[in-house]
């Protein structure tokens, strides 16, 4: 059609406002992946509670790592002090002979070319302080049920050993595990030396490792096993029938008494993660393969599930380079097995990771062209570039197929495409839920009962429902996650996670080190709610714990 | 006259561009080769109908570089061997596998000999895909099957991951258990996929 000028003109005119208007609507209304799920998990259909959120530390450097629930509602926290002062306000019984330490250092944090990192303040970045610093030293806080009241604080010998993993049995009964020094010896209790590990393990975070139990009020040592040897950040567990799995130079199984009943090297040697299944004692070992092809993708997981005696059993995902990277198939993001565990039941739990959306962590273990059923938060990447997504994964032992699960990412707020997001902490809750921690850049899926009141960015913690389909929590979590807890990641997990019924409802405790406020995407202190300690206390670090009520 | 000097290199350029796209759409001879390219283009897999065991993956590249497909309607044609002598996730416990009664390692071998009538996939929205039988003989664990496989052929036309121009076969059939060795009755579902490219890929 052709108009006169005239008309043409007079049509621009009247056409022109509602254009502009139009496009001023779509540009400021313009909502993302972002605001979708924000929306869609602001009342989350199964919701848990925040029971308390608060420091624990004085006026040294301190963080939390493990602990457990105690039959009488007391909830025992277990940490690391650096010193050179552990006040946390109750006077502490110290176990074993102290040694001379001094105020940890702070150690600038630099870049690649080696120069200063600097936060947008303009001040200087450190180095997290670790797990292995040699002033790390164990203490116990029991608390009461609310965490409101300390009931007693316990302290290992300056320097005698750290604390990496914690758990606490139907009797109350305390274990501990860590790097050890010869200081370990006098703790007190039965002390035995193990015999070193059959074969080096080539692992460098420590040389030495304990596993200790003491009374359930945690003023004496019962027994102490220490053994020589290379290790990754010692972890325990205990299996349904009470034993505990002790993983450090190797992997043992000791009962209550502190009698080894049996021990085998490491499945597969150095590097990957592994974890032990409670109920049968079949071990899986996650990790990563590179395949040299000149064809994508370089990095593949691997997931090995060994015999209780060490011997591979089956050998998942692994596919190889050229098989994934086939035209057929063109899975050809680098995926890699980032942290593994089970839940009660003995299903395997793990996080992944992938530098984009064509991954095999979305195919089922044994069956590269079937996709697993792990869609659950409808979380997907399309429109994502290169970056660092997470996958949670459950697969049922029986036959190794998944049962639930979900990709993980942010996604950006201007423009409708993912963002980075990282787990370094997976575990089972005591009600099948599945909680995790980790690190996201802005855009973080938040739920409506988040508690960081800042950004969405940076260190969260999230809840999942037991087949990961619904988020039953996730909160930035500003100034935690501030120092390194444990090797049971690739991202060196800075939360400890532990999950237990606490006057027979389930809970979960997050517990971390952290700062005095963020310097990341906000300048916010370490969320309170009805905390103890509401104030940052002094130090690098405070201990920090969450505390969620799961009840549905 | 210095206009026209101008664009000859430029009209040149066009028309090769016209000429390689010409060729690429009309090219029905591929080969089917272990000289090119480096990379993985061949994999064989086995599974069990009912989805009880696992499957078995292998794959490979062709066995020599003597192997052509005629994507010629008047007169289709094919001759090659797929030698698929990697099997993925070989190590550990094979028994959950549909093969793993078989004595390990396996190797898997698909020989094509003939190509039946070419056809044009019915309402497919991809133009390029064609059908077609291809017939010859799978050896496994030391038994020689001959199979009948229906097959699609898509032609790719040099976009994307895959930078070459290229024709994927995607083929499939099934097999008495027994004749693989298998104690179990049944069938086993076979499927084979390759990527084979135009005569002078190798060269671009």
């Amino acid at each position: 059609m052709h108009l006169p000028i005239y008309k043409a003109q007079a049509s621009w005119k009247a056409v022109f406002p509602l254009a502009l208007a139009l496009a001023i609507s779509c540009a400021t209304s313009a909502e993302t992946r972002f605001h979708e799920f924000t929306k869609n998990n602001a009342a989350p259909a199964e919701p848990v509670r925040v029971l308390s959120a608060g420091l624990l530390g004085g006026t040294g450097t301190e963080w939390l790592a493990g602990g457990g629930f105690q039959p009488d509602g007391t909830i025992v926290l277990a940490g690391v002090a650096l010193g050179p002062v552990l006040d946390l306000g109750v006077k502490e019984t110290v176990l074993g002979r102290d040694a001379a330490l001094t105020a940890p250092e702070l150690v600038a944090k630099k870049d690649k070319k080696g120069n200063p990192e600097m936060d947008k303040e303009g001040k200087p970045k450190f180095e997290p302080f670790g797990w292995n610093h040699e002033n790390a030293t164990g203490f116990i806080a029991r608390m009461s049920a609310d965490l409101k009241t300390i009931k007693s604080v316990t302290r290992l010998a300056w320097k005698s050993g750290g604390v990496t993993g914690a758990a606490v049995d139907a009797a109350g009964n305390i274990y501990l595990c860590g790097p050890a020094t010869d200081g370990i010896a006098t703790l007190g209790g039965d002390v035995q030396a193990l015999p070193a590990a059959a074969e080096d393990s080539k692992r460098s975070g420590c040389a030495h490792t304990y596993l200790a139990r003491l009374t359930p009020d945690a003023a004496k040592v019962i027994w102490v096993r220490h053994v020589q040897g290379t290790s990754d950040a010692p972890a325990l567990s205990l299996d349904a029938a009470g034993r505990l799995h002790f993983s450090g130079p190797d992997f043992r199984v000791l009962d209550a008494n502190g009698k080894q009943l049996s021990a085998i090297p490491i499945p597969g040697g150095a590097g990957g993660f592994a974890a032990v299944n409670p109920v049968d004692g079949t071990i899986a070992r996650g990790g990563e393969h590179h395949w040299p092809t000149g064809r994508e993708p370089w990095r593949c997981p691997t997931l090995n599930i060994h015999k209780p005696d060490g011997s591979l059993l089956y050998q998942l995902y692994d596919w190889g380079g050229p098989l994934v990277g086939l035209n057929n198939l063109r899975l050809v993001s680098d995926t890699a097995i980032r942290g593994v565990t089970y839940d009660a039941q003995g299903n395997l739990l793990f996080h992944a990771w992938s530098d984009g959306g064509n991954s095999v962590a979305l195919r089922e273990p044994n069956d590269i062209r079937a996709s697993a059923k792990m869609n659950g938060l409808g979380f997907s990447a399309w429109g994502a570039g290169v970056l660092s997504l997470a996958y949670v994964v459950k697969v049922d032992t029986k036959n190794y197929r998944v049962i639930g699960g979900t990709p993980w990412m942010a996604y950006q707020q201007e423009q409708n495409k993912p963002n980075s997001a990282r787990i370094s902490t997976l575990a089972s809750a005591a009600d099948g839920s599945v909680c995790f921690a980790g690190a996201s850049t802005h855009g973080l899926i938040q739920t409506g009962n988040a508690i960081g009141g800042g950004e969405p960015g940076g260190e969260f913690v999230a809840v999942l429902n037991g087949d990961c389909s619904a988020l039953r929590f996730c909160s930035a979590m500003p100034a935690c996650g501030q120092t390194i807890v444990d090797d049971s990641s690739q991202d060196r997990a800075r939360w400890g996670i532990v999950s237990g019924k606490l006057h027979g409802n389930p809970v979960a405790l997050f517990l971390c080190g952290a700062g005095e406020k963020n310097t990341n995407y906000d300048q916010n202190p370490p969320p309170a709610v009805d905390a103890r300690q509401p104030k940052f206390g002094g130090g690098a670090t405070d201990g920090y714990a969450l505390l969620l009520d799961l009840s549905k | 006259m210095i206009l026209a000097m101008k664009i000859r290199p430029l009209f040149a350029l066009l028309l090769a561009f016209a000429c390689a796209a010409h060729a690429q759409d009309s090219a029905t001879d591929f080969r089917v080769t272990s000289a090119f390219p480096k990379y993985v283009t061949a994999d064989l897999e086995f599974r069990d109908p009912s989805g009880v065991k696992w499957p078995n993956f292998f794959y490979g590249k062709p066995a020599n570089e003597t192997g052509q497909i005629a994507l010629d309607p008047a007169k289709p044609a094919a001759a090659f061997t797929l030698l698929c002598d990697k099997m993925a996730q070989d190590k550990g416990d094979q028994s959950r596998k549909v093969l793993g009664e078989l004595p390990q390692p396996l190797t898997a071998t698909l020989t094509i000999t003939a190509m039946g009538a070419l056809e044009p996939v019915a309402k497919s929205k991809d133009k390029t895909t064609h059908t077609a039988e291809l017939a010859g003989t799978l050896e496994i664990a030391g038994r020689k099957i001959p199979v009948k496989a229906p097959t699609n052929f898509r032609r790719h036309d040099g976009k994307g991951d895959e930078k070459q121009a290229a024709l994927m076969l995607y083929g499939q059939f099934s097999v008495r258990a027994a004749d693989l060795g298998l104690k179990a009755p049944g069938e086993v579902a076979v499927r084979f996929a390759l990527t084979a490219y135009p005569q002078d890929a190798s060269r671009k």
